[in-house]
């Protein structure tokens, strides 16, 4: 089996990787590399072959040459046991790929090391999905003995594009359902990150996936990432990221009208109602916010309380945002590791700057932390603004760091008009202990994902996509198989009798 | 007009070799304010094709090339007055034509006193 130029373990030494293309690991047609960069000290971890539109190409070749050769005569049993075995493999190897996953983008152990282990589910949930793709049968409106049926088929080759924030669930969202549902994936990880959509890939050989049904090609957005959107032999394109990025694979798409599906930004709301038990409304606001150093396109940045509670939840989460644990992400007691990039930083420092010009109050944080050890690295301190308005840019643009913007609301309507006063649609979660008020939120709250008294609950069988320009589409759960099949209807005359209407 | 009031020298180097890597002749470029997600609020090279007339809004222009946000972003960015700066460091989530060409456009503050 072809393996990466590295054995796995390597401490700390940059590790190589090649491009994986039909069943082997290999340099890009260019010979170009680039590094992958540790966002804790800076350091190169990783250097990777760049891939550019001649590698794409060729990746898109080999897909489709599996497509016709074998995968889409794979019967969905034997499918449904290979996306198994990759996720008995992405379990048995979770502490690597997760060492590797915060090597790359600073993600703490403590949530990186569960990634194997819930991407494997990914892959389960569709291995069960596999055999239950089917067409359904139809009586025709007309007179006569007819048999309608559909056949619901596979698109052909699917082009996964992914983002730096989650590398590897990310991989697994485009290619389990993908390879499920009877398609061949080519897959363009984020340039950041690339080592565990790489590692993802010789699992999957190892596993027997046969050459050419998944293929991993990083390289960086404008080349190989537009020459696979732009592909002619590509049937459609799966994309997480921001949204001009989705609207220029759009753009793109409309030479062979590929299909495609965006999953972009989000600026969520968490309403936070004055009936709650204030610590557990404090701890879930913290756990919306904080996880992945707020790098979440769902993460709960517009936190929005009733003003009767709003001081003292200010108070309280101030408090707690100051405890949070920040430091070297490989230390399992951390909670809050490094932004992935200097470019990242950046972003978070100017929104602190714009926060404070706009007149919010900031109450904590705004500058990276003290600690000598962490210098060097990309880190910056759970913010908190409170007095922060709706029209103000912090409440409106994804900051994608972990900066609170704290809004105050009335009531129920003004909630949810405030809520909802955002041009992202992507999730948005209540806090109350109202039942009937809950339930009245989330059918007026427009959002893919509506939580209650929870958040982060995104799971392998339900949808997950956006609203408003959050993107269109569902990834996971039985909708996602809309995406990535189509549907052919068939008709059968049973008749005796034949329709001779020229004789 | 609010909004972008230019580049710093070192977008104006990397633009240049953009521009030159292009030639003469080539399609011509805008940017656009990028939203949401891992590759947000940067300012985004593409062509000038790109930009849908009539819906994207224009918030200024850097070194002749003008710039554009989606009218509802542009509402919230109109009232910000920034430069267009680079970064050496490639890596981004975009697909913003300046990343083969070693840096990265990002987005600059300009404080009330310029820079």
């Amino acid at each position: 089996m072809a393996e990466t130029a590295q054995p796995l373990g390597a401490e700390n030494a940059a590790r190589r990787y090649q491009l994986f293309v039909n069943g082997k690991f290999t340099d890009s047609r260019s010979g170009k590399t680039f590094e992958s960069v540790s966002p804790h000290d800076r350091s190169v971890v990783a250097v990777v072959a760049e891939g550019d539109k001649p590698d794409i190409d060729a990746a898109v070749a080999a897909a489709r040459a599996a497509y016709e050769g074998v995968w889409s005569t794979t019967p969905p049993g034997e499918r449904a046991r290979l996306l198994l075995k990759i996720a008995d493999l992405l379990e048995a190897n979770s502490a690597e790929l997760g060492r590797l996953e915060t090597l790359d983008m600073g993600m703490p152990m403590v949530m990186s090391s569960a990634m194997g282990a819930v991407s494997a589910d990914v892959f389960r949930y569709w291995a069960g999905m596999a055999t239950k793709i089917h067409g359904l049968t139809g009586e025709p409106m007309r007179p006569g003995d007819y048999l309608g049926y559909t056949l619901r088929e596979p698109l052909g080759v699917v082009g996964g594009i992914t983002p730096w924030n989650g590398p590897l669930i990310m991989a697994a969202w485009k290619t389990a359902p993908a390879l499920a549902c009877g398609n061949t994936v080519v897959l363009k990880p984020a340039e950041h990150t690339p080592m565990t959509s790489l590692e993802l890939a010789r699992l999957a050989a190892e596993a027997g996936l046969p050459e050419g049904v998944l293929n991993v090609v990083p390289g960086f957005g404008p080349t190989a990432g537009a020459a696979l959107a732009s592909h002619p032999g590509v049937d459609k394109i799966a994309f997480t990221g921001e949204y001009v990025t989705g609207r220029l694979i759009v753009q793109m798409s409309a030479s062979n009208l590929k299909t495609v599906t965006l999953e972009l930004g989000g600026k969520s709301p968490h309403i936070i109602f004055d009936d709650v038990d204030l610590e557990a409304a404090v701890a879930t606001a913290l756990f919306g916010l904080y996880m992945n150093s707020g790098q979440i396109c769902s993460a709960g940045t517009r936190i929005l309380v009733q003003e009767s509670l709003y001081e003292r939840f200010v108070e309280r989460f101030v408090e707690r945002s100051q405890q949070v644990k920040v430091g070297d992400p490989m230390d399992f007691a951390t909670r809050m590791g490094p932004l992935v990039s200097e470019e990242q930083l950046r972003k978070v420092q100017r929104y602190v700057e714009i926060g404070k010009k706009e007149g919010a109050r900031l109450r904590c944080g705004g500058g990276q932390p003290k600690d000598p050890a962490l210098a060097r690295g990309f880190y910056h301190e759970p913010t908190v603004f409170a007095e922060v308005d709706n029209k103000m840019q912090i409440a409106q643009e994804e900051i994608f760091g972990p900066v609170a913007s704290v809004l105050r609301f009335r009531d129920e309507d003004d909630a949810v008009r405030i809520g909802n006063d955002v041009i992202y649609g992507l999730a948005a979660g209540v806090q109350t202990k109202d039942l009937k008020r809950a339930h009245r939120l989330a059918k007026r709250l427009q959002a893919g994902t509506v939580w209650i008294n929870t958040w982060h609950m995104i799971e392998p069988n339900s949808p997950f996509g956006g609203y408003k320009l959050s993107g269109y589409g569902r990834e996971n759960g039985v909708a996602m198989v809309e995406h990535l099949t189509r549907l052919k209807q068939v008709w059968v005359d049973l008749n005796d009798f034949t329709m001779d209407l020229f004789a | 007009m609010p909004g972008c009031e230019g580049m710093t020298p070192r977008a104006h180097r990397l633009l240049a070799r953009v521009r030159a890597a292009a030639g003469t002749g080539g399609e011509p470029f805008a940017f656009m304010i990028s939203g949401g997600c891992c590759g947000g609020t940067n300012p985004v090279l593409c062509h000038r094709s790109n930009i849908i007339e009539g819906f994207d809004v224009q918030l200024g222009e850097a070194d002749g090339i003008a710039v554009y946000a989606h009218p509802d972003h542009a509402r919230y960015l109109a009232a910000d007055r920034f430069l267009i700066d680079a970064l050496d460091d490639v890596r981004s989530d975009t697909f913003s034509l300046e990343i083969p060409h070693g840096g990265r456009f990002v987005l600059r503050e300009l404080s009330a006193d310029g820079l």
